[in-house]
């Protein structure tokens, strides 16, 4: 597999996170994630149903509207390197939204398949729960 | 073309507020680090942060304390969406199609740009920051 296949713009068609006791999460209907031919990466998603603040200010959120707010978004960038054997990317992250995924590795499995691209990720704690994520992506032209 | 100059990954160098006295703000710290991409599908994609954020200490997306919360996403900014160059006024015009700041959503962010040798620096209009003029200024350099 050459990175070339991935290199561009892809966006979210559709987001599920699948929990051990069988319930669904869809956390974001939307997003975007880009591949450079340099090994850049950079990956946004958002919930769009998320109440706009009521002061249209960033730094003067309440507790209630910061909290639907970081929840219904993820957003990481740093650099990428795909492995043939297993059919995984891994994303080496140098900036999260998230904290605690600040200089670690996400590894998603893939499977591509024309201009679709789907990424498979290990359990992850969502909730308090173990839940795998199964995120449908769509090359730009 | 004034668009192909923009295309690539641009990494933070600094993110400043101007004042009209001349005092300059870090509005998220002198640390800030921070992407900048523009891709030939006309999309682009930016995010600012603070390196030194608190751990959430469940480690989980959804399980932060308010306070882990707050401190995370407002040392966080992020938007995405499909960009256009207003070459005469030296403007590059960002639709916004998502943001971390869901007031931003759907609406247009203009800056002035400006490239030299291999630096990127978009400088937003004159704003009014604690009863002050000021201009945002995000500088980027191309990365390797």
């Amino acid at each position: 597999m050459d990175n070339e296949k991935f290199v561009g713009t892809w966006k979210l068609v559709s987001s599920e996170y699948r929990c051990a006791d069988g319930e669904r999460l869809k956390l974001y209907d939307a997003g975007i994630l880009m591949y450079d031919a340099q090994g850049n990466m950079s990956v946004q998603l958002m919930q769009h149903n998320r109440p706009a603040f009521a002061k249209s200010d960033r730094l003067s959120g309440t507790p209630e509207e910061i909290r639907a707010a970081f929840q219904g978004y993820q957003a990481y960038y740093g650099t990428y390197t795909i492995d043939e054997g297993p059919r995984t990317v891994t994303h080496h992250l140098v900036g999260s939204l998230l904290p605690n995924w600040v200089g670690v590795d996400q590894v998603r499995y893939l499977d591509l398949e024309g201009e679709r691209l789907t990424l498979r990720t290990p359990p992850l704690s969502l909730r308090g729960k173990d839940a795998v994520g199964y995120l449908v992506w769509e090359k730009t032209k | 073309m004034a668009r192909d100059q923009f295309l690539g990954v641009w990494k933070l160098v600094s993110f400043e507020f101007r004042l009209a006295d001349g005092i300059v703000i870090h509005p998220m710290g002198s640390g800030v680090v921070g992407v900048l991409m523009y891709e030939a599908s006309g999309y682009m994609a930016l995010q600012l942060m603070e390196p030194d954020r608190p751990e959430f200490e469940s480690g989980d997306w959804l399980r932060g304390t308010a306070e882990e919360i707050r401190s995370a996403f407002e040392g966080c900014m992020a938007y995405y969406g499909t960009f256009e160059v207003d070459e005469p006024k030296s403007m590059i015009i960002h639709h916004v199609q998502g943001s971390t700041f869901p007031n931003w959503v759907g609406v247009d962010r203009q800056q002035f740009y400006e490239f030299s040798h291999d630096r990127l620096t978009l400088t937003s209009l004159p704003m009014t920051l604690a009863g002050e003029r000021a201009i945002g200024v995000l500088t980027f350099q191309r990365a390797k």
